[in-house]
């Protein structure tokens, strides 16, 4: 999936050390110690944006670990990208978004 | 020397099945494929005929691998190989589609495993990684050095060839 300079220079607004990757034909953005919503615990860490369809959700938001707040979240994705091991509960985010509009929805579950 | 191994599309199915489910910690799931041995003109054929997927319980918690699993399951897949006479390929999935390759992981924990089944069972030993479509495998051949070109043809409709590996 190609994604425009602006929507990256965009993202990158948000969260300064993106990285794309692809593995199996999907390009991943890689967000490196990433913020997430106050009342996160812990407060920022690795996300792995999957902006196409997959396991039934038109995008998906992996994190680099469970969250331990808040708890109420549905866990029911384990995967392994890129050498490394990832989490993401059930939200689905509509698609046709923007990167940037994209990952602010999926952490809207958050607040 | 290039190997060949043919997976029967229904077979194919059933791993994927079978591997893609979840389980409580691991984040991936791992199996054992067994096959029998034959010769063509071209080299070596792996025919793949049974499935054993590890046991939930075998596996190991370590955030810094997909799955890990302890020396039970090993030491069963060695005992059927041995009893069977059968080929033994460490089999996982990597959950896309199209060609698949494996990671610097994967082929580390298949030379290691490969290396121990060979010198217990002289024939033809490694692994295989799936896509939801296609498949590679790494073959160990009895008293090789290095792996063996190997490629994966999954029979039926449709017919697909798999990448080549190394």
């Amino acid at each position: 999936m190609p994604f425009s300079d602006d929507e990256v220079a965009e993202l990158k607004h948000f969260f300064p050390d993106v990285q794309g990757a692809k593995e199996g034909g999907i390009t991943y953005l890689l967000l490196q110690n990433a913020k997430l919503p106050q009342g996160c615990q812990p407060g920022s860490m690795d996300l792995l944006l999957c902006p196409n369809e997959r396991d039934g959700y038109p995008s998906r938001l992996y994190f680099a670990q469970k969250l331990q707040q808040p708890a109420s979240l549905n866990w029911n994705g384990n995967c392994r990208v890129l050498e490394r091991n990832w989490c993401a509960f059930s939200w689905k985010v509509e698609p046709g978004l923007r990167l940037a509009q994209m990952i602010q929805a999926h952490l809207r579950a958050l607040r | 020397m290039n190997v060949a191994i043919r997976l029967r599309r229904a077979f194919f199915s059933t791993l994927v099945d079978d591997l893609a489910r979840p389980h409580a910690f691991a984040f991936e799931r791992v199996g054992w494929v067994f096959a029998r041995q034959a010769t063509t003109h071209r080299g070596p054929l792996l025919l793949p005929d049974w499935y054993e997927p590890v046991n939930d319980e075998d596996y190991v918690r370590d955030d810094k691998v997909g799955a890990r699993f302890g020396t039970a399951a090993i030491r069963a897949a060695l005992q059927r190989a041995r009893a069977t006479n059968r080929s033994c390929l460490q089999v996982h999935l990597h959950d896309h589609y199209g060609d698949t390759q494996f990671s610097w992981t994967d082929c580390k924990t298949i030379d290691e495993l490969a290396t121990s089944f060979r010198a217990l069972v002289a024939l033809p030993h490694g692994g295989l990684v799936l896509s939801r479509d296609s498949a590679t495998a790494r073959i160990w051949l009895p008293d090789h050095d290095s792996p063996s070109s190997a490629r994966v043809t999954i029979v039926g409709f449709p017919t697909r060839f798999g990448a080549e590996h190394p």
